[in-house]
């Protein structure tokens, strides 16, 4: 059983982690200073907006307004002092231009404000009505009197009437002036406030960033313990094997080391869940002693290196006394650094199997054995069979050219002394000595097919039948025999061994044709069942199909000798001939209508 | 043509003496000598037995054809081939295997052995008749006998 685990991050990861927030959180402040930073130079009150400000206020300082008119105020009194007519005449233009200025800023200021601005009061009753009264009484008045020279009069206006509207301008000046300040402030003050606000804003945005950050690092940082709750799961998983399963289960904790061993486990060696404690003594206690080293060595093997996995084989002593056979299969758990913490394993019982395994080794060893004892005896059977057919080839022949050999000493030197039966009988001797000299040689032929080593070579079938042919018709120049020889019959076999087989087909076609006067014979190939066949067809004797079955075993004939001599073999020679080459060999014939030999030729 | 004795190396008497009829109708009166097994062969052609026949063989002298059975008692013909070929003086002798054996085996030994000849005894008489006749007319009139060895 495989227990299903996944690999616990270890705290090399956690501190990249952390590391990692930690740079990103840094990089977050030093933006948000800088901005920060920015922000309150630009701000009111700020380095650079006081810059501003006090420049603007020195240029009020030094350049006063249209509106406050001290400048026209100042004209007049130069004017009473002056006498040259040329400087009072710059001095009236001056004053007439700085009258026009305050007529066109007062007249903007009116229009720029709407009816219900505070100010508006203060600027056309203490602002506007005496200054319009001043410059209507230094156009309509004091210009006059300059112009006529009457400088007495000149200060006499200067003195009652112009110094008091001056006044009562400059004091709707000073206040409305206060008035505006104190409106710049309360601004200055709510930007003061808006930009704080927004600040604040920013602020807030940042610490959005970095916390969500920080909680996005945490949740992270949770997938350690989300580890250790899937372990938990495949442990309930393991749980669930351990009842479902009937393999029996281990669980090994290598840190406390602590064993645990499944009820089914334990029921296997015969113990209920409570009789067989969960400790390692109990094991082992029951574990074979042969079996202890290399179960232990396995283990740790396993324990020392993922790579090797855990696999043994070992016997445990039943409770009824027997020993059973285990095969036991597990996995080590280990933690983010490859060590491992845990071992889980699972264990079946193998008694059965392995019987079974010893069963077929036994029966195999003993087929292998009982196969070298056939080979043993066939070899010694091939080796008196050999030694057989050598002294049948050496020895059985010698009597017999005894036999015929004196036999015909005896017709040649006593044939006066024999009458015409006796030299008969002598004559019978000879040729049954002859015929005996045949079949051992073809005996010797049948046994040199079996044992001969095949040598596979391309063959002319064609050409070898043409050869046996011609060398038939010059034996037998009698005989009138026609031959069709199908050219171009390429085969794959052994050309001697062929060569055997067509000659004994030949010489039984010329055989059984040999009544005929006018005889055919046909070699060729055709389509069978299974392929192509080669046939030898002739129309000689033929033979009743009812006994084609012994045709081609050894010394079966199906004419009488005197009919067609023949030892029997011939066509048995032929069959181990074409059997060596995987092929099949058949006849079909009816009496006198001759006689088709099929043979077929598969290693082609 | 007398004077060169053929060896036949048989050990079965009929051949022996069917052999022996066979050099008659050939006409072919050479002495013919007679060791019926490996060992008497090679004692008479080492000169350390004098057969009784009228084939002795004088000082120095050796046979002009043996005929070489393959299958005979004691030493077997190709022990006694090899020994020929073993010998410096007996080395070039004109070796003829005359056997009832068609054996591949046999025809291969024989002929990796050295034998010059070799020829299958046929069981029909006039067969072999015609084979000895043919033997003795190739071996002692048409062939020339080799160089002595000295």
């Amino acid at each position: 059983m495989a227990i299903p685990h996944r690999p616990i991050r270890g705290p090399s990861t956690l501190s990249k982690l952390i590391v990692f927030v930690g740079a990103a959180v840094f990089g977050l402040l030093v933006l948000t200073g800088s901005a920060l930073y920015t922000l309150n130079q630009v701000k009111v009150g700020g380095t650079l907006y006081r810059q501003v400000i006090e420049s603007k206020d020195l240029r009020a300082d030094l350049l006063p307004p249209p509106l406050y008119i001290v400048e026209g105020y100042l004209l007049a009194h130069e004017l009473a002092e002056v006498g040259n007519p040329a400087a009072r005449d710059s001095i009236l233009q001056k004053l007439r231009q700085v009258g026009g200025l305050f007529q066109r800023r007062y007249a903007h200021w009116l229009a720029t404000l709407p009816p219900s601005h505070p100010h508006r009061d203060i600027l056309r009753e203490g602002v506007g009505k005496p200054a319009i009264r001043f410059f209507d009484k230094v156009e309509n008045q004091l210009i006059p009197a300059s112009q006529r020279g009457d400088l007495g009069e000149v200060r006499k206006l200067l003195r009652d009437s112009l110094d008091r509207d001056y006044r009562l301008n400059r004091r709707a000046v000073d206040s409305l002036s206060a008035l505006a300040r104190s409106e710049v402030e309360s601004r200055e003050a709510s930007a003061g406030t808006t930009i704080a606000v927004e600040m604040g804003a920013l602020l807030f945005a940042a610490a959005l960033v970095i916390g969500s950050l920080l909680v996005f690092a945490f949740l992270w940082l949770r997938q350690v313990p989300k580890v250790e709750k899937s372990l938990l799961m495949s442990e309930e998983r393991f749980q669930l094997a351990v009842n479902a399963s009937s393999a029996g289960l281990w669980d090994r904790d290598l840190i406390a080391n602590t064993v645990y061993f499944s009820p089914v486990f334990k029921a296997m060696i015969g113990y209920t869940d409570e009789e067989f404690p969960n400790d390692f003594a109990a094991f082992f206690n029951i574990l074979h002693p042969e079996d202890k080293p290399g179960l232990v060595a396995a283990v740790q093997a396993h324990i020392g290196s993922e790579k090797i996995p855990y696999r043994a084989e070992y016997r445990l002593k039943h409770k009824n006394g027997e020993y059973r056979w285990f095969q036991g299969r597990g996995e080590a758990l280990r933690d983010g650094e490859g060590r491992p913490y845990r071992m889980l394993g699972s264990v079946i019982d193998i008694t059965e199997q392995r019987r079974a395994e010893e069963e077929i080794r036994r029966l195999n060893t003993e087929l292998e054995q009982r196969v070298l004892d056939r080979t043993a005896q066939l070899d010694l059977i091939n080796r008196e069979l050999q030694a057989f057919s050598y002294s049948v080839s050496h020895d059985l022949r010698a009597p017999l050219r005894g036999i015929d050999g004196w036999s015909l000493v005896l017709q040649e030197d006593y044939a006066d002394k024999l009458d015409a039966q006796g030299r008969e009988y002598l004559q019978s001797v000879r040729s049954e000595t002859q015929r005996m000299g045949h079949i051992i040689d073809d005996m010797l032929n049948l046994s040199r097919v079996t044992k001969a080593e095949m040598r596979i070579a391309p063959v002319d079938l064609s050409r070898l039948a043409s050869a046996m042919t011609s060398r038939l018709a010059k034996a037998n120049p009698l005989r009138k025999v026609e031959c069709r020889i199908e050219p171009g019959m390429h085969v794959h076999g052994d050309a001697g061994l062929l060569e055997m087989a067509l000659n004994n087909l030949f010489e039984n076609a010329w055989k059984f044709t040999s009544r005929k006067d006018a005889a055919h014979i046909e070699f060729f190939r055709t389509e069978g069942e299974s392929g192509p066949c080669y046939c030898l067809r002739d129309d000689g004797a033929g033979f009743d199909m009812a006994h084609a079955g012994k045709l081609f075993s050894p010394f079966q004939r199906l004419h009488k000798y005197a009919e067609f001599p023949g030892t029997g073999i011939g066509l048995a020679t032929v069959h181990r001939v074409i059997s060596r080459h995987g092929g099949k060999v058949w006849a079909e014939s009816r009496v006198n209508e001759g006689t088709r030999v099929y043979f077929t030729l598969p290693i082609n | 043509m007398n004077s060169k004795v053929i060896l036949l190396v048989e050990d079965n008497p009929s051949d022996i003496a069917l052999t022996k009829r066979a050099f008659e109708k050939s006409r072919i009166s050479n002495p013919l000598v007679v060791a019926e097994d490996g060992q008497e062969a090679l004692d008479y052609l080492f000169g350390k037995t004098k057969p009784s026949v009228d084939g002795a063989l004088a000082e120095n002298e050796l046979p002009a054809l043996i005929l070489l059975d393959l299958k005979l008692p004691k030493l077997d013909g190709l022990e006694v081939l090899q020994h020929i070929r073993g010998h410096e003086r007996t080395r070039r002798l004109p070796v003829v295997i005359l056997t009832s054996s068609k054996e591949d085996r046999d025809l291969a030994a024989g002929y990796d052995g050295g034998a010059n000849s070799y020829v299958c005894k046929p069981v029909k008489f006039e067969d072999f008749a015609v084979a000895i006749e043919q033997l003795g007319l190739y071996w002692l009139v048409l062939n020339e006998i080799p160089p002595k060895i000295d």
